[in-house]
């Protein structure tokens, strides 16, 4: 497809409806980042996306739109209930990666002193890298109670307090999760991953907060300037990954085909009413809640490293969450469409949920402000804190961005960094880095994202989210 | 695949089964087959170090596979592959050979 774009305005453009697109593409960026965009599939992906059955409104992209499988990384999509599809591309391999922000009363220059040492006690005592496993072994029976209970069964385990659970998207479980759908492979590679935070991208970041952007907001959220701040990514590890890779085969089959044309086979896909539909909505429900089970568990493993590493205790410490948002799932949820109140499945991959003040699923402490959308940047720059924003409810489906999102392929940055010792160069900015691989370091490089601060703007703009504050890193942890 | 994960050839098989399957055509196979050899790693920590393909149409692969168990202290993971995808995939015959282009999702 050759695509055509549209400007509506400085932040938004328009994918126009052709051919077989049922709904026009819109896409949240602004001039300089919609070139990088045109650079890649991404945009093809978005009209794509649009000629799906029972999609509504808008085929929608994020300002951190990024290539992915079928579904571009920064995608959102909804689908009528009846009409509508599930796409296991929709959501991604990582079901509910995702990330959550702790606070602590620690100032950041209190601590820099003991910065190396706490990077390096955090990089011992979270397992990370490629297939890591951790010291948790679950029996078959545990491991299932993970998949329905979620973040709550960590919490029963001592890992955490129910507190966490209010702080924590859909309270840290998902409804619908049916481990009878679970194959002997998803029970064998979840068995000994929870409590570790994986490779790639994941990562465990300590961070000052450095610019207070609203400062009621970051009040209400309990942020003030020079405070430390702690960011958890990961997500749902091998479980997860084995869930999407058999759905993707199931729907690919040709007795699974559906009635319509698809104009890429990596946009598999099933109705939300069939049988494979079905099941994959209840084992994607399992698979976030072992991504929630396990970010709680690591929030609890660096809450422990911190009290031993700076020799602090939990009344000094004071480290709370903040919030717990996923940024790769597909939700049934409540939205208004030309006036009328429809329930709808959303697909986001690669961008999270916003909601503004006063929505009803929102905990009490924060409906006066608006949920808190956590924004990770690439671990050389900024990480910020957004709050949601009636915008999103307006436009796309109460969504925001995710991070920065790729600007550069993992091999193009490895070529790029050739020669280049990066954990000096972030070191000599005063960012200390463990990492697992070799070749992380330069994969994750700072310049192979787009620049977060312009991803961040846009959507502030646009009005999906507003910024509350800017984190700047100290020192971070990948696999 | 196994040269783009993971670097230098290990010393010693220790185990050797079959593995056979099914697509609905050639790209299909290849995604499927070498999705498998990705499980194999993922799943079962195991580096596929030879192949004998036994048998092989345009919906089934029947091999044979060697295998070693990895080992962290003798094995360095270049690089994670995510997926197996189907983009711009090709499996064709050219002049009396099949070659197959495959992208990876790192």
């Amino acid at each position: 497809m050759d695509i055509k774009i549209e400007k509506i305005d400085e932040h938004r453009w328009l994918i126009p409806k052709t051919g077989p697109m049922r709904v026009p593409g819109l896409i949240f960026s602004n001039t300089e980042l919609i070139n990088a965009v045109r650079e890649d599939q991404s945009l093809t992906q978005v009209a794509n996306v649009a000629t799906l059955p029972g999609i509504v409104d808008h085929a929608l992209a994020m300002p951190d739109i990024h290539w992915g499988y079928g579904f571009p990384i920064g995608g959102v999509a909804a689908f009528d209930l009846d009409e509508g599809i599930i796409s296991p591309g929709g959501v991604g391999y990582d079901i509910n990666c995702g990330c959550r922000l702790m606070t602590t009363l620690l100032q950041a220059e209190d601590i820099r002193p003991l910065m190396k040492d706490l990077v390096i006690a955090l990089f011992k005592n979270i397992p990370s890298g490629v297939g890591s496993t951790g010291a948790i072994r679950l029996s078959k029976r545990d491991e299932i109670k993970v998949a329905v209970q979620g973040a709550a069964w960590a919490v029963k385990k001592g890992f955490g307090t129910t507190e966490d659970l209010e702080r924590t998207e859909d309270h840290g479980v998902m409804v619908g999760a049916d481990p009878s759908v679970l194959s002997d492979r998803v029970i064998k590679r979840g068995k000994n991953q929870l409590g570790t935070l994986g490779s790639g991208n994941h990562f465990i970041e300590v961070q000052v907060v450095d610019q207070i952007c609203d400062s009621k907001k970051a009040q209400a959220y309990g942020l003030f300037e020079g405070q430390v701040t702690v960011f958890v990514h990961s997500g749902s590890r091998g479980f997860g990954h084995q869930v999407c890779d058999e759905f993707l085969k199931e729907m690919s089959k040709p007795s699974q085909k559906v009635s319509f044309k698809l104009p890429d086979r990596q946009l598999a896909c099933a109705h939300l009413k069939s049988d494979p539909g079905r099941r994959y909505l209840s084992a994607m429900a399992c698979a976030a809640n072992y991504a929630w089970a396990n970010r709680q568990i690591l929030m609890h493993f660096v809450k422990e490293t911190f009290l031993k590493s700076l020799s602090v205790n939990p009344r000094e410490l004071g480290m709370k969450l903040l919030y717990d948002v996923c940024h790769n799932i597909a939700k049934k949820e409540q939205h208004t469409v030309d006036g009328t109140n429809v329930v709808l499945c959303v697909h986001r991959k690669g961008a999270t949920r916003a909601l503004p003040p006063g929505h009803p699923l929102l905990p009490e402490i924060y409906r006066g402000v608006g949920q808190p959308v956590l924004i990770p940047g690439d671990m050389g720059t900024h990480s910020f804190v957004l709050s949601g924003a009636k915008g999103a409810m307006i436009q796309s489906f109460g969504s925001s961005c995710h991070g920065a999102g790729r600007v550069l392929s993992r091999s193009k940055a490895v070529k790029m960094a050739k020669g280049r010792a990066i954990h000096r160069e972030l070191e000599d900015k005063g960012i200390f880095v463990q990492s697992r691989g070799k070749r992380t370091l330069k994969e994750e490089m700072p310049e192979a994202y787009k620049d977060v601060s312009q991803v961040v703007e846009v959507v502030h703009e646009a009005g999906l989210a507003r910024k509350v504050v800017r984190l700047r890193p100290l020192c971070v942890i990948k696999g | 695949m196994m040269y783009v994960m993971i670097k230098g050839k290990p010393a010693k098989s220790t185990k050797i089964f079959n593995l056979s399957v099914e697509g609905y055509d050639l790209p299909d196979l290849m995604v499927r087959w070498l999705g498998e050899i990705l499980y194999l790693f993922e799943g079962e920590h195991k580096l596929v170090t030879g192949v004998d393909v036994n048998a092989v149409s345009h919906s089934r692969v029947d091999a044979t596979l060697e295998t070693v168990s990895f080992n962290a202290n003798l094995h360095e993971i270049l690089c994670e592959i995510k997926a197996v995808t189907f983009h711009q995939i090709e499996v064709v015959k050219k002049d009396n050979r099949w070659e197959a282009r495959i992208i990876f999702d790192l």
